[in-house]
């Protein structure tokens, strides 16, 4: 099964499918580096670093304390999702998938009527701005962080962990030694997803949230209406990169893992 | 006997905040949403309950407009990204090509604001697309397609992060059924297509349905592409719904929630008739 095995037609409607997603990604380039393309001109004008410079000196603060925030919540939604996923193994299926059914719900909501719904809720409680945020970002984070982890679980078992413990290895050595490299990279996958829910919120922060809690896709939404594409490609792009960032990060990570000769759980 | 009793209570004590967090916001935003729709606005003086503002929402022109629109933007932009997803899988599992899989991860890792961005400077006057028309040599005519009633940008925002996510989802689905069943296909007679469309797909077919949930409901109910994309006559559910539960006439909020809960009932409806699809699936399966 390769690119050889395929037929003129497929690989030409491959080549289309490639088009058609990066068409996108070089006007996002495009626009980055040149600050203006008039309506009657062919090519793109001088290039430009203005909107980067505009980006560092305005907004790069809220880029990165977005991004940490949503780091945090993944891994807020990971440390809970953890034990949940390993009770409910334990548990009868039928059990299991009322349970689960409860866990999936977020994801089948709609983030407009769960955050129109839950303010006054979280107001009456006295829960505003930085705190309800970070509760809803996790509640959305939280099915698709499970899922994997949940998944993580029931392909490759507990058994070695019950073994370990049962040849009498202590609970930590037990964990860092024989749970952790079997499910580094299911954690992985699972607090990547996590970040990715939480990175791109754009509605739970601009409804519930305070001046504190402007996210980067809050800060791209007016660039989208206004005039100016160089600045909000800019954002886009710099949104895209840190996004890669914890990706790489992530990934940098799993390699590492395999090198130092870990399990299956890296494949 | 305590430790056995705590044995048994420990995956509940395990599960507690998981469970705790996903139950407490539904079910507190759920009931909130129904009393205010019902018209239950204590702090605005309305205490009694009513089906007054669900009933007023079905004759109203507006919400009417607005339901059909998200209604057909959501069913085409889900159907189209099945499709083409689909067939995007089918090429990346055939050809085994990982730089073809990548670019195709990357809309999946944008969100919809940021992908919006990419759409409007692509696709509106004077983008992207425009310019390479213009350096084709042919006028561009067409009219503008961000901002336009039809919702074009809208569902081209949608297909845009919708097909890769379900090409991810599918791919390896797919690969494994060409490994194991494509050869036997094509030694029994069978031709490319027929072997997708009779083998390969099938294989894929409770993959699909779950994605196209997840995708039509979102698609439905959203607020980022419609808002910033779509026209502003219709709006979409989820814009309508927040524009009149933000009218300067408070008692208009009973309306917005009103319209909120319907969206509530949709996503859950919804997810009921793809959960009987699913164990029909698995029942065939």
């Amino acid at each position: 099964m390769n690119r050889r095995s395929m037929s003129l037609p497929e690989k030409l409607l491959l080549l289309l499918f490639a088009a058609a997603l990066l068409l996108p990604l070089i006007s996002l380039f495009l626009f980055s580096f040149f600050g203006s393309w008039g309506k009657n001109s062919l090519l793109p004008g001088s290039p430009t670093l203005s909107g980067f410079r505009t980006f560092f000196a305005r907004d790069f603060g809220t880029a990165i304390r977005s991004t940490a925030f949503s780091l945090l919540v993944s891994l807020a939604t990971l440390i809970i999702s953890v034990p949940a996923a390993r009770a409910l193994l334990s548990l009868r299926a039928s059990t299991r998938h009322r349970l689960e059914t409860v866990l999936y719900l977020p994801m089948l909501l709609p983030p407009v009527s769960v955050s129109m719904g839950i303010h006054k809720v979280f107001l009456r409680m006295g829960l505003t701005g930085t705190g309800a945020v970070f509760l809803l970002h996790m509640y959305f984070a939280l099915p698709y962080v499970f899922s994997l982890v949940f998944s993580c679980y029931a392909s490759w078992g507990m058994e070695h962990e019950t073994a370990a413990r049962n040849l009498g290895a202590r609970f930590f050595p037990a964990f860092f030694r024989v749970h952790l490299p079997i499910y580094a990279q299911g954690y992985k996958n699972a607090f990547f997803m996590g970040f990715l829910i939480s990175y791109s919120q754009y509605f739970v922060n601009f409804y519930l949230g305070s001046w504190r809690d402007v996210n980067f896709a809050m800060i791209l939404a007016p660039l989208i209406s206004g005039s100016n594409r160089n600045i909000a490609s800019v954002y886009t792009l710099m949104y895209l990169l840190l996004g890669s960032l914890v990706l790489l990060v992530c990934s940098f990570e799993r390699k590492k893992g395999q090198k130092r000769g870990g399990t299956h759980a890296g494949t | 006997m305590t430790r056995r009793r705590l044995k048994k209570l420990l995956p509940c004590i395990m599960a507690f905040p998981a469970l705790a967090l996903a139950a407490s916001i539904t079910l507190g935003s759920v009931i909130n949403t129904f009393s205010e729709g019902l018209g239950y606005l204590p702090e605005l003086h309305m205490e009694e309950l009513t089906l007054q503002h669900f009933l007023s929402l079905f004759s109203d022109a507006a919400f009417q407009r607005s339901l059909w629109w998200s209604l057909r933007i959501a069913a085409v932009s889900t159907f189209l990204s099945v499709v083409l997803g689909a067939a995007l899988a089918w090429l990346l599992a055939a050809s085994g090509w990982r730089c073809a899989a990548r670019i195709a991860r990357l809309p999946v890792i944008l969100s919809y604001m940021a992908a919006a961005v990419l759409i409007y400077n692509t696709f509106s006057r004077y983008g992207l697309v425009y310019h390479i028309v213009r350096l084709a040599g042919l006028e561009w005519s067409g009219p503008d397609i961000v901002f336009s009633s039809s919702g074009t940008a809208v569902i081209l925002l949608y297909l845009f992060k919708g097909a890769p996510y379900i090409a991810l989802s599918l791919a390896p689905i797919f690969a494994r059924a060409m490994r194991d069943l494509r050869a036997a296909a094509w030694n029994l007679g069978a031709g490319r297509m027929s072997t997708f469309l009779h083998v390969i797909a099938p294989s894929g077919r409770r993959t699909m349905l779950t994605g196209a949930l997840v995708l039509f409901n979102f698609d439905l109910t959203a607020y980022e592409g419609f808002s910033y994309l779509g026209p502003a006559r219709p709006t979409a559910l989820g814009v309508l719904a927040l524009q009149t539960y933000q009218k300067a006439d408070l008692r208009a909020r009973a309306d917005g929630m009103a319209i909120s809960a319907v969206m509530i009932v949709f996503a859950l409806l919804s997810a009921v008739l793809f959960s009987r699809a699913l164990r029909r699936e698995a029942g065939r399966a």
